[in-house]
């Protein structure tokens, strides 16, 4: 549908700035007032979900409070497991307001009714000059174009299966941004953000349905493979030593209709540590630890998007290749010949989606997404996740999701769900424009 | 670290070169007024005022939804660059311009703000009588906003774009009040014509898909019937299509009006369980065309719907005076 990473639609938390942080003269009129009953309804132009308002209320009281809700019936039939589930994927909170013409701040509050986690508290300065801005706090880094927002705002039924395993459900992280865009030419808008991050963690709130290696909440700030898990030290360190993440992206008109977008990005863990338990010669658990490594993932994506004359259909194609370097995985190593250990495996592991959706009208979509990556393990087993999906919005701010999702995997058993999504959203609701 | 250097480099390179390119950009624009208009018809409006002064950049392509338009790449580059930013205003534009504003970074319009055409237009209708949020979305909050089909939008439009193209640029000030005054002669000419029109249509009852055509109606005298969204923005639900097939066949309604964005399938059962047509109406000026020819397919278009056609006389009036 007006897919959330695309142009339009991406209005977001920057919407939701404009209408609260802007100066007035941004927020559109009211009309006479003489012949209106609404009196204050000053400006109620909102985020929007998928197009149009979240509400017709005013935004204008400080700050905006909007709600999400995710949830899914999975039919998963794999060798491991059987049968119907009922999953509350999410539930989110979020406020947003102004606190100056040139600052503003949100957070968000998510759950899926095991664990509360704040994914998001964050504040942003935009008084530098007419096209930088700055945010602090703890914000969802920038990388690649499907990385960027919740799960649930994305119109693919899922984090692609590459991004996940090589960045997690979400990218959300403690640190400084700084973005800035400039025109080149009259069509083209050029972006990059350098961010500089003291932790980063691999939060998790549950997939839907597919392979299913992420279970829960993951509030060690670590991304957990096979007991192993990475983990950044707490506490001071070198500028050299944060993790930093960079993103450049140019998109352009093509025609009419069209808009053709490329965007390279980086994230580097310079300094961490492998950490799992295991049974030492002695059968008794011990931790073990491997410090002083380091990691890079780069990424390259590309999308192409075009919609009819009355921007009421339309075609989106996207995808993106992701290559993890360095120090990509830790096991515990118990063979009868050596001692227990935790041993480090260095080197290149890489992988990709690619999606092709089809907006049919203005509610209902369908699409098909391809995710094949290695795994981040040393044999690095390779694995395909195969989603066919049709997005119906009944409303503006509900949608109904059916995907059938297949997994194909060397190393494990293959897997097939069947997962039929609702969400909902309630008043204010966006993130940051989908650069 | 050394690829990071690299790329931040690459960075730093890319972004001085699109800065210089940006402030040439600037110091072009105090030559000719940049305007960009969210809607062709209030574009076209702002050329005939400013002429040569202007250079107009317009968003909306013209079969659009107007409330759900895409942007591209060039309407932020534009937006950026722009002296002045018109739109309708009246919350038409509300899902996608406060978004452009705040994105493209523009600091003359975030001082300025828009020009908002709607403000003050006399003539609201279908205001909500009352709020509540068991109702659900409507996106004419403030009431219809979808101004530019009423023939009055023309003079009141271009007025208001005269009076801001002079504060903007006071030395042009007698070419601006010279342009809009003749723009409004010939506006009056073409006015005779839609209301010749109108008379014939006078008492003819319509549904709407949704209430875009609700001012041209009026000027029509066409008799108003519902719309097939229950609400502005809120797409038909079959329980409502239902109601709306007994009544358009009790009140005698045998037309359905029905923009370019709109189903068209949908829209051709509803009517025609109701014993109606659907019928396509212009919502805004297309390529290449003005305000006043846009009009002019409008009336045009509304006669057809009831084969109706303005006696020989009335098409002498339509000289070619573009
Ligand atoms: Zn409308």
């Amino acid at each position: 549908m007006k897919s959330i990473s695309n142009i339009t639609p991406s209005l977001s938390l920057l919407v939701l700035a404009s209408v609260l942080g802007a100066p007035e003269a941004l927020a559109q009129d009211s009309g006479p007032e003489e012949n209106s009953p609404v009196g204050l309804l000053e400006s109620p132009a909102m985020p929007r979900i998928y197009w149009g308002q979240t509400s017709r209320f005013t935004n204008s009281f400080n700050p905006a409070i909007g709600m999400a809700f995710d949830a899914s019936l999975i039919n998963m039939d794999s060798d491991d497991e059987d049968g119907f589930d009922a999953r509350l994927n999410l539930a989110e909170v979020t406020m947003q307001g102004p606190l100056s013409p040139n600052w503003w701040g949100g957070f968000a509050l998510e759950t899926n009714s095991e664990e509360v986690a704040l994914t998001e508290s964050a504040l942003y300065y935009t008084g530098l000059g007419d096209r930088s801005a700055i945010r602090a706090g703890k914000f969802f880094a920038d990388f690649g174009k499907q990385m960027q927002i919740h799960v649930h705002d994305l119109d693919i039924p899922d984090r692609p299966a590459v991004l996940r395993e090589y960045l997690g459900f979400e990218l959300p992280g403690t640190g400084i941004q700084y973005d800035h865009w400039s025109p080149i030419g009259d069509d083209t808008a050029f972006r990059f953000s350098v961010g500089l991050f003291s932790e980063m963690s691999a939060h998790d709130h549950g997939d839907h349905g597919g392979h299913d290696d992420h279970e829960g909440h993951d509030d060690d700030h670590g991304d957990e493979h096979g007991g192993v898990e990475m983990h950044m030290e707490g506490g001071y360190r070198d500028l050299s030593d944060m993790i930093m993440t960079a993103r450049a992206t140019a998109m352009t008109d093509v025609g009419t209709n069209g808009v053709f977008q490329i965007g390279a990005s980086i994230k580097t863990v310079p300094d961490f540590a492998f950490e799992g338990e295991g049974e030492n010669d002695l059968a008794e658990e011990v931790e073990f630890e491997a410090e002083g490594l380091d990691q890079s993932v780069t990424g390259f994506d590309l999308t192409y998007e075009w919609n009819s004359d009355d921007g009421m259909s339309g075609w989106t194609l996207g995808g993106e290749f992701v290559r993890v370097s360095g120090d990509v995985a830790g096991e515990i190593v118990n063979d009868e010949t050596a001692l227990v250990d935790l041993e480090v495996f260095n080197g290149d592991v890489q992988g990709y989606y690619a999606f092709a959706q089809h907006d049919m009208d203005d509610t209902n979509s369908f699409g098909v997404m391809i995710s094949t990556f290695e795994h981040l393990e040393e044999e690095a087993p390779e694995e395909t996740e195969t989603s066919i999906y049709w997005n119906h919005w009944p409303t503006e701010y509900t949608r109904l999701r059916l995907a059938a999702v297949n997994v194909d995997s060397e190393e494990e058993e293959d897997s097939q769900a069947l997962v039929f999504q609702l969400n909902g959203w309630f008043g204010a609701h966006g993130h940051p424009y989908n650069w | 670290m050394f690829a990071i250097r690299r790329i931040l480099g690459a960075f730093a390179v890319a972004s001085s070169l699109a800065l210089t390119s940006s402030s040439v950009a600037a110091q072009e624009s105090s030559e000719v007024l940049r305007v960009v208009a969210t809607l062709p018809p209030q574009a076209g409006l702002a050329s005939q005022v400013g002429g040569d002064a202007v250079q107009v950049d317009c968003i909306a392509r013209g079969k659009e939804n107007l409330h759900a338009v895409r942007l591209r790449p060039s309407h932020m580059v534009s937006t950026h660059r722009a002296d002045l930013f018109v739109q309708v205003g009246l919350a038409l534009e509300h899902a996608w311009v406060p978004g452009l504003l705040e994105a493209s970074r523009n600091s003359r319009i975030a001082n300025d703000g828009p020009l908002n055409i709607g403000t003050g237009w006399p003539n609201l209708v279908e205001i909500p009588l009352t709020l509540s949020r068991t109702e659900g979305v409507c996106v004419h909050p403030l009431g219809n906003p979808h101004v530019n089909l009423c023939p009055s939008f023309g003079a009141f439009a271009a007025r208001k774009i005269r009076d801001r193209l002079k504060s903007l640029r006071p030395e042009l000030s007698e070419k601006f009040d010279a342009n809009c005054a003749a723009y409004e002669v010939r506006i009056a000419e073409r006015a005779k014509r839609w209301k010749r029109i109108a008379a014939l249509l006078e008492g003819k009852k319509v549904v709407q898909y949704h209430k875009e055509f609700s001012y041209l109606c009026i000027a029509c005298g066409i008799e108003r019937c519902g719309a097939l969204e229950p609400k502005p923005g809120v797409p038909p639900t079959p329980a409502h299509l239902a109601k709306m097939a007994v009544k358009m066949r009790d009140d005698g309604v045998k037309v359905v009006l029905r923009g370019a964005w709109t189903p068209l399938r949908l829209a051709q059962d509803a009517a025609a369980r109701g014993g109606a047509k659907a019928v396509e109406i212009p919502v805004m000026t297309e390529k290449g065309e003005t305000w006043l020819d846009f009009m002019d397919r409008a009336h045009e278009t509304l006669l057809e719907a009831w084969d109706l056609t303005l006696p020989e006389d009335g098409l002498n009036m339509k000289l070619a005076d573009d």
